[in-house]
């Protein structure tokens, strides 16, 4: 969108969380096996998957919270995945934002919601003096006015979507490059996951920091992002710009998704939605091939045998299935 | 560090405590004890509490054994507070002493001293005891003749010997097998008034100079003749300078508000001091076990990994050291005092399961997503510990120390029973023991043992009743239940 | 089509510590049979209470009940719970929570699940009921053996199935559906839906589908009862309410759902919903409503806008 400049490059990154038995490994899960972005300066890039996909686990790895098995994630030129930790923790931790699923979990019961804010700054050592009115400059450009009402108010006295506005605040208040926003609204109500985004996204044009949103609704992302990158049992399986891969889906994996979304519309209760066969794969052994070739209605030979890369498509479209090799 | 937060939110919940009536009473007791604490401290500081109560010599001139004097507001009966004592050095009162020496050819050659004291003694009930020194200062030997002169005219002799210089001292108390000589003489003279030959075997002798002669002829039970007597001392010494005086203790049967025990010692003292030990004892146990255990469970669930397989086994080896034998076996290699006794037990308490419960809500609690959006901004593994892990166990510790108090306090007092004590100091448990080793139940000493055990009763529900009511507002999902 | 659940007037009143929650006021509709009423609204609105009210799934504190609920033609309001227990529950309507997904018993097998309602209630024997069991989940799509299986070994979706069979086995003719699918990929929740809407066919059911969210609401609803507040604000059939919403907080609920197809913008509202211990005088809507006018004070009229349909709205009065 603003900036052209890649701001956080993954090159074929995968994360395996070894299975311990007796001392050995006795196999990996490959949550995250083999997957590549990019997302520019000031640009939302969407995540979108079922559970179990990876999503989550790219999204923890990126934040350098847990290590790579193998590949890299380039953040400003820098790989994070060599850095050693009190570099992440000192420098890094200040680059990233994070703003988690569940409001109520994400806040320490215990603390006021100034002391919330707060702390990046006083761990990153941020004078006192400048701290108190970036509480309150945060407070209220995330619409939680006026800050006096919220200052030394504890997490549970405030609703879900005032709580995840405080989250956002949290991860802007060192002005980070980069927000990765995991499910930010998906416990939220309708009405309101709407206002929070709305307002996510006129903070992420002010601060022009980028967003990586992590999110398992299609609908949303449309709206929220620029670009989306659809998962699958830990790969990404099509790529694009928002509106364009959700108008026009590609990949037999994205099309059944948005297929099985609906609108609503009093038409809905007389149709029977297609839906994909099965379950995903296991991640401790996935299927050779192309791992959607046990559900994928349009299977051919050649899927079940050869693995393929993402294929890049014209207009900025990616997609990793042989119907378009 | 200031742990964030926490003050502003304890003093809205502290101001809800006091709508819970268990709470009220809880502090009431404990106001009791702190009272009492404030009280023992200023009257006895700690150091002179300790050497007066562990020197028997200072309480020589306590009645044995005496009940709490208040009991006899229920029995209407009246008995002898404290000891009646009469010292010749000191009071000159219904005292008259006589001294005469006698010359032989213009020459001084012996002195006879006489000595008498009276006492009026009108309580319903016979004395413990009778104690009576006689002073003798004399380079020669000294004749003493010491008569004891009832209200009804009656007039005993009850000393009739020689003595050299020193002190003559008679306590008269009941000696299985053993008659006085003025018992028998004693006697006689009943025979002689009455006619009748009363059987006085296995009697304290104290009750003999003190019962209705005329009752006892008749009935062949005692009761106290009330009424003034007459203690006399003669005494003829060939030295012209020897000096003769006379102390009498009659040894009443109540003191103070909690009685004496076998050394005559105000259990007061040591029930008002126990209080304050008890306290620091008990919450200086719980808090410290509970501090270290948390922040042991907490490192140890932070860190997992070589740390944890590290502290889980040690803990383990704690879990299955048999407390009791062990601490018993180290008490009589080393033989510590109360306060060593404290950090041995701290240290037996802090591991063990307790480890075990706390490291599991760190588990948990290590999975929170604010413990990971902490780490996410760059918080040290010391800071998410220290600020966000402790901090959500606080209101679940709060209670479990306040409840867990008295059980160290009881600890303290059951290991006393078993002789595991500081010889010194002065604990409930320490009274306790000493009350059972000196058969306080058997003998009918009840006070000796229910005071003690009265006071530990109370501190327990005292301090259960706070922790109770703590657990309820810290924890409020218990309020639904 | 017959009448198999008439609500008039339902009131659920709570007394908590801080005051009387006010948590369903007014309810008012019908469900005919083979009909879905979806009910929605943001959560805390009162639609699980309503729910709830309806099977007698409530708490203890409950401070008042009132007004009228006639299932399949008989008033329960005023029956005892035992009575209920023995009439109504089961028999006539069934319950699946939202919670239910986690409330199997790991331990206990799929099939002992199923048999206990008919064992326990209707006094089935005990091969005749797992025949029962055998039909019922093959008709909600699970290979029969699985009866035999524990639920630590099924999938999410399959466990919902189990749920839903286990709503079914007694043949109720009203099967209130809360949340059944807010905990599954969107992949299962189509699959679920599909099968919901085949069963309803099949075995003449109502439902009464109770959701937060709006999308997935139209693919079962007949009819929608939007709640706010503890207050069903508009009333009426799928057809009208999707896409032509007549009350403010439907139109601002319509709009913030972010739609695949098409272009249209998503809007909010803005505000939070009200407390219910102490809800805004007159229309609950008030603070948040931008057609807000000095009536909306008053208490708002209930208006009638066609057979069974109503809008509880100042704007549409004396039309």
């Amino acid at each position: 969108m603003s900036g052209q400049q890649d701001l956080l490059v993954v090159k074929d990154l995968r994360v395996w969380h070894p299975i311990r038995k007796f001392l050995t490994v006795a196999g990996y899960v490959r949550a995250v096996d083999g997957v590549s972005l990019s997302v520019k300066q000031g640009e939302i890039v969407a995540i979108v998957g079922e559970s179990g996909c990876g999503k989550t686990t790219l999204a923890r790895a990126i934040m350098g919270l847990i290590p790579a098995y193998s590949g890299s994630i380039f953040f400003e030129g820098v790989d994070i995945t060599k850095l050693p930790k009190p570099t992440i923790r000192r420098w890094y931790s200040a680059q990233v934002g994070l703003v988690q699923q569940d409001p109520y979990g994400a806040m320490p019961p215990f603390m006021t919601i100034k002391k919330i804010i707060e702390e990046p700054m006083i761990i990153h050592k941020v004078p006192k003096e400048e701290r108190e009115g970036r509480v309150r400059q945060l407070l209220e450009e995330t619409g939680l006015t006026p800050p006096e009402d919220f200052l030394h108010k504890y997490p549970h006295m405030l609703s879900g979507g005032q709580l995840q506005r405080v989250a956002i605040a949290r991860a802007l208040a060192l002005k980070p490059k980069l927000i990765v926003a995991d499910e930010p609204v998906s416990m939220l109500d309708a009405s309101v996951r709407i206002e929070v985004l709305m307002m996510f996204r006129g903070l992420q044009e002010k601060y022009k920091t980028s967003v990586l949103y992590i999110t398992h609704d299609f609908a949303t992302a449309k709206y929220f992002s620029d670009r989306i990158f659809v998962m699958y049992a830990g790969q990404i399986v099509e790529a694009g710009p928002s509106r364009d891969l959700i108008n026009k889906p590609k990949h037999p994996y994205t099309e059944a998704l948005i297929n099985v979304l609906p609108d609503p519309d009093p038409g809905n209760r007389f149709t029977v939605k297609k839906i994909l066969p099965g379950e995903p794969p296991n991640l401790i052994r996935p299927p050779p091939g192309c791992r959607l070739h046990p559900r994928c209605p349009y299977a051919m030979e050649k899927c079940r045998r050869e693995e393929l890369p993402l294929i890049e498509l014209s207009d900025g479209r990616q997609v990793r299935c042989w119907l378009y090799a | 560090m200031k742990v964030a937060g926490i003050p502003n939110r304890l003093k809205a919940q502290l101001k809800r405590l006091v709508h819970y009536k268990s709470f009220v009473a809880g502090m009431v007791i404990l106001t009791f004890f702190v009272g009492l604490s404030i009280y023992a401290m200023v009257t006895w500081p700690y150091s002179e509490a300790v050497a007066k109560w562990n020197n028997p010599a200072v309480w020589l001139d306590y009645p044995k054994h005496a009940k709490p004097s208040w009991i006899t507001l229920f029995t209407g009966v009246r008995e002898l507070e404290g000891s009646l004592i009469i010292d010749t050095r000191l009071e000159a009162k219904n005292v008259v002493k006589l001294r005469q020496v006698l010359e032989r050819f213009g020459k001084p050659f012996a002195t006879i001293e006489r000595i008498s004291i009276g006492f009026t003694y009108d309580y319903d009930a016979f004395p413990a005891r009778l104690v009576y020194v006689v002073p003798v200062n004399t380079t020669d030997r000294v004749f003493v003749n010491m008569t004891w002169r009832k209200p009804s005219g009656i007039e005993i002799i009850i000393e009739k010997n020689f003595f050299t210089s020193g002190e003559l001292i008679r306590s008269l108390e009941p000696k299985p097998g053993e008659v006085p000589e003025f018992a028998l003489r004693y006697v006689e003279i009943v025979e002689k008034v009455y006619g009748v030959r009363v059987n006085i075997s296995n009697l304290n002798p104290t009750y003999l100079l003190f019962c209705d002669d005329e009752y006892l002829a008749k009935t062949g039970a005692l009761r106290v003749l009330k009424g003034s007597y007459q203690v006399g001392v003669e005494t003829f010494s060939s030295d012209i300078n020897s000096t003769v005086d006379l102390r009498l203790v009659i040894q009443g049967t109540i003191y103070g508000l909690a009685g004496t025990d076998f050394l005559g010692r105000d259990l007061f003292m040591a029930l008002a001091w126990g209080a304050p030990i008890a306290m620091a004892f008990g919450l200086t146990a719980s808090l410290l076990s509970a501090l270290l255990q948390i922040a042991i469970a907490a490192i140890s669930a932070w860190f997992s990994g070589v740390v944890d397989v590290v502290v889980q086994r040690i803990n383990e080896i704690f879990m299955v050291l048999p407390f009791l034998p062990t601490i018993v076996m180290l008490w009589m290699f080393y033989g510590f005092d109360l306060w060593t006794l404290l950090w041995v037990i701290i240290l037996f308490n802090t591991w063990g399961s307790g480890i075990k419960t706390s490291r599991a809500m760190f588990l948990q609690i290590k999975e929170m997503p604010y413990i990971e959006a902490a780490k996410a901004y760059g918080s040290s593994n010391f800071r998410i510990v220290m600020l966000y892990m402790i901090p959500r166990v606080i209101p679940v510790i709060i209670p479990n120390i306040v409840t867990a108090i008295p059980s160290f306090v009881f600890l303290e007092a059951a290991l006393a029973m078993l002789g595991i004590a500081d010889p010194r100091t002065i604990t409930w448990g320490k009274v306790l023991q000493e009350a059972y080793t000196h058969g306080a139940l058997l003998q009918g000493y009840y006070h000796w043992i229910l005071a003690p055990s009265i006071m530990l009763f109370l501190m327990g529900i005292g301090f259960a009743m706070i922790g109770f009511t703590l657990d309820r507002v810290f924890n409020p999902r218990l309020r639904e239940i | 089509m017959s009448e198999v659940l008439k609500v008039s007037d339902l009131k659920l009143y709570y007394s908590t510590m801080s005051g009387v929650v006010k948590a369903v006021e007014g309810a008012t509709f019908t469900l005919n049979e083979e009909e879905t009423i979806a009910l929605i609204g943001e959560s805390g609105c009162g639609k699980t209470s309503l729910a709830r009210a309806l099977i007698r799934f409530l708490p203890r504190n409950v401070a008042e009940l009132s007004g009228s609920v006639v299932i399949d033609g008989i008033e329960t309001i005023n029956m005892s719970d035992a009575e209920f227990d023995e009439k109504i529950r089961w028999r006539k309507i069934t319950y699946v929570s939202q919670a239910a997904i986690n409330s199997l018993n790991p331990v206990i097998k799929v099939v002992d699940h199923l048999i206990e309602p008919l064992v326990i209630h209707f006094k089935t024997p005990k091969k005749d009921a797992v025949a029962k069991a055998a039909e019922i989940i093959k008709r909600v799509g699970i290979p029969e053996d699985f009866l035999w299986r524990y639920p630590f070994e099924l999938s999410g979706g399959m466990k919902q199935r189990v749920v839903i069979a286990l709503s079914l086995i007694t043949n109720p003719r009203v099967v209130i559906l809360d949340e059944p699918t807010s905990a599954l990929d969107v992949m299962t929740q189509a699959n679920i839906l599909n099968m919901l809407k085949e069963l309803k066919d099949e075995s003449k059911l109502s439902y009464i589908f109770i959701t937060h969210d709006i999308a997935v609401s139209s693919e079962l609803a007949d009819k929608v009862a939007v709640m706010y507040a503890g207050w069903i604000v508009e009333l009426g059939p799928a057809e009208k309410v999707y896409v032509d919403p007549m009350h403010p907080y439907s139109k601002g609920l319509l709009g913030s759902v972010p739609r695949l197809k098409g272009n249209t913008p998503v809007t909010f509202i803005p505000g939070t919903p009200p407390s219910l211990i102490n809800p805004p005088k007159g229309c609950r809507f008030r603070p948040r409503c931008k057609y807000a006018m000095p009536m909306c004070e008053q208490e708002p009229p209930v208006v009638k806008t066609g057979q069974g349909e109503y809008v509880r709205c100042w704007l549409y009065a004396g039309k």
